[in-house]
């Protein structure tokens, strides 16, 4: 009876907090999305007030905010695995320390659950590593919003991106961002001075350097770039850059040559999950950062298989539709890959 | 068309229910509702990354061959549903059906292959989302 008692005295008093606060300042800030559709998808909620009132954005990019009391809507474009673009259509009530709601897609009137807790910004820098080597099966590529805060080059490359454009289709590497999500598994390798991680998909190999070295000034961009890391806690932190121009879905959002990444990746306390919110720096083409959350589970039993990857069926494939031409004309596109 | 209505209802459903979407480029190229069936002989067998491809011949109602575009998962999705690279080889005939593709491409997402000796084969599974 206290219980019922002492919670129904923090509602009222939360629900008085926001009654107050006029423009529901509490908000602001960066908070951590969990929703529960089908599988669980992480991401980062950011709000943030404007003259033009109180704006939501969803891992870097806008959504349709609505708030009333202490109501929330809000509208989230994504897409799926095959590059649909659907949105779910977000409900929920909000107190002092989280929101909770439920969702529903727009396209099929599936349903599900979410909630997002304030982003605690106190980070232990003391290191304390732990081990995460092993194989790792993806469970989740994030939230997959499409549409993001472009830049005016940025939105110009957008529109004018085509499928056809697609490195993967050439066999060539979608680069850390975009293949940090794809559905097949990587085992990583560590030791003191260099974690390893090597990714079934396209056979990418990163090395992490843990001495501490500086980024090299002279070396060639490449697809996963040049990363080093560190601890914090117990928090893998790793910084890359020298990444060669590439998308970060296949949307084609772009991703310039002066990118930088900073991903960090947190493992469960029982070991079984691996979890990594990978945050771009592209201030060519984004006005804000874009995040991604991955996630992964152990996968002692799974074998990691060869990528044997040829890019002539799709080249084949164009031929007999009449669109070999249409392809080699937009070299321009691919130029920078 | 009543054929057409019918794995319009039949594998529509199966697409919708399965939790497992296609690979990337899906929506690109592909259509979400309208689904159909070819039958041929296979001319072309990639068991292949980005996506495993068949190219058959397929006779239409013309009486003219024309070269059909079949594509699904990866080896890594088909192996682990038992599909490897010998269960389909040249000159096999074959009877796919699948989504067709946009703007009346001679392309199909596999949803079924029906072998010679008619065993089916569904891709879907793994994890391809």
């Amino acid at each position: 009876m206290e219980k019922i008692t002492f919670s129904t005295l923090l509602t009222f008093l939360n629900l008085s907090f926001l009654a107050t606060s006029n423009c529901f300042a509490q908000l602001e800030g960066d908070w951590m999305l969990t929703i529960n559709h089908e599988v669980e998808r992480l991401g980062v909620i950011s709000f943030e007030q404007t003259d033009e009132g109180m704006k939501a954005f969803v891992d870097g990019g806008q959504v349709d905010l609505k708030l009333e009391a202490d109501q929330i809507e809000m509208i989230v474009d994504y897409r799926n695995g095959g590059g649909r673009r659907l949105s779910r259509h977000f409900t929920g009530t909000i107190s002092k320390d989280s929101i909770n709601g439920t969702l529903v897609a727009n396209h099929d009137n599936s349903t599900g659950t979410w909630v997002a807790t304030k982003i605690n910004q106190n980070r232990n820098l003391q290191a304390r590593p732990v081990d995460i080597s092993g194989i790792w099966s993806r469970i989740s590529a994030g939230m997959e919003k499409v549409d993001l805060d472009y830049t005016a080059l940025a939105q110009t490359l957008v529109d004018d991106y085509s499928y056809l454009d697609d490195p993967g289709m050439r066999c060539i590497s979608p680069g850390l961002v975009r293949l940090s999500g794809w559905p097949y598994p990587m085992e990583i390798i560590g030791n003191e001075d260099q974690i390893t991680i090597l990714y079934e998909s396209f056979r990418e190999v990163r090395r992490i350097y843990m001495d501490g070295r500086n980024m090299p000034e002279n070396l060639p961009a490449s697809a996963m770039g040049y990363s080093k890391g560190h601890w914090e806690d117990s928090t893998l932190v790793i910084e890359t850059s020298l990444l060669k121009p590439n998308f970060v879905d296949q949307a084609g959002q772009p991703i310039s040559n002066q990118a930088r990444v900073i991903e960090r990746i947190t493992m469960s306390e029982d070991g079984k999950n691996l979890r990594s919110l990978l945050t771009l720096h592209d201030p060519q083409n984004y006005e804000r950062p874009v995040t991604r959350f991955r996630q992964w589970r152990k996968s002692p039993e799974a074998t990691m298989m060869e990528y044997d990857c040829d890019s002539y069926p799709f080249y084949r494939g164009l031929q007999l539709e009449g669109r070999l031409i249409e392809f080699l004309d937009r070299v321009g596109q691919r130029q920078s890959q | 068309m009543n054929k057409l209505v019918q794995y319009l209802g039949v594998f529509g459903l199966l697409f919708f229910t399965s939790k497992t979407i296609a690979h990337h480029s899906f929506a690109a190229e592909f259509s979400y509702e309208n689904f159909g069936e070819r039958e041929g002989e296979v001319m072309e067998v990639h068991f292949v990354n980005p996506h495993a491809r068949i190219f058959f011949s397929v006779t239409n109602e013309d009486g003219n061959k024309e070269i059909w575009s079949a594509q699904t998962f990866p080896p890594q999705n088909l192996l682990r549903r038992g599909w490897n690279k010998d269960t389909i080889k040249a000159g096999d005939q074959i009877k796919i059906n699948g989504n067709l593709g946009l703007e009346n491409s001679r392309r199909l997402w596999i949803v079924t292959i029906t072998l010679e000796d008619g065993s089916v084969i569904q891709p879907r599974g793994g994890a391809a989302n």
